[in-house]
């Protein structure tokens, strides 16, 4: 498996690390801890994507999905510190704009 | 222009990695800049799991092959598969719908795939040949 999950949870907020490569093999992984921890009584998840090497379409698929979901449930979900593969890939998706990007964790 | 490598894989998931590292080794050989080969890279493996889930849906013992050719002025891809072929015009479908949420506008996750090789490739063509493969061609200047 080229990808790891941590997940730490502090209060309401969880935070989802992921490091490795995100592609069509993996993303199934981070999509089950995405929406296992959006579905917890949380007010905020935020994924840590600073040390993931590789993002393909289907990890960004993954993330809108949680997205969505998070918002469905008024939930606050964030993206902290993306590497620059992942910058990549957003940018290529023209999807920059539609997560909120923090770069640290006290944002 | 001649084939550089041609390697003939099954269509599984797990290979992504592998056949993106290969690709990665060819660029870096061939001297491309860094940001370009990741770019490269991403769209191939874009195309290489639309062959993956579109063409063969996911069954994992389909049989993909790529080529790569590095002419004098443009590096070229061809991907072929023999899985079900898509729409002929589905090249040129529009892509990147939208859905409202709140206050925010999300893209549909849908396309993204081929929104990415077609920023990433300057001319992308496909058809399917006279032995029914689905045969992806994706162009890229070297400069």
């Amino acid at each position: 498996m080229s990808i790891e999950i941590q997940i730490i949870e502090k209060n309401k907020n969880h935070k989802i690390q992921v490091s490795g490569q995100v592609d069509l093999y993996t993303s199934p992984n981070l999509r089950k801890a995405i929406l296992d921890n959006v579905d917890k009584s949380i007010s905020q998840i935020t994924i840590d994507l600073s040390q993931v090497k590789y993002m393909d379409s289907s990890g960004v698929a993954t993330l809108i999905e949680g997205l969505r979901s998070a918002m469905k449930q008024k939930k606050t979900f964030k993206l902290l510190s993306p590497s620059a593969p992942v910058r990549k890939v957003l940018n290529l998706s023209r999807l920059e704009t539609v997560f909120s990007i923090v770069e640290s964790d006290e944002e | 222009m001649h084939d550089d490598f041609t390697v003939v894989f099954r269509s599984h998931p797990k290979l992504l990695k592998p056949i993106r590292a290969l690709v990665r080794t060819y660029l870096e050989v061939a001297n491309f800049p860094r940001e370009k080969i990741e770019e490269i890279v991403l769209g191939l493996d874009e195309a290489c799991t639309n062959s993956i889930r579109h063409a063969y849906h996911g069954k994992r013992s389909g049989m993909i092959k790529l080529m790569a050719r590095l002419g004098t002025v443009w590096l070229e891809f061809v991907l072929k598969d023999y899985g079900i072929s898509p729409p002929e015009d589905f090249l040129n479908r529009e892509r990147g719908k939208t859905i409202e949420y709140g206050e925010k506008t999300l893209i549909k996750p849908h396309g993204l795939g081929l929104i990415i090789i077609k920023r990433v490739f300057e001319e992308v063509y496909f058809n399917v040949d006279s032995d029914g493969r689905n045969c992806l061609i994706l162009r890229t200047r070297r400069k």
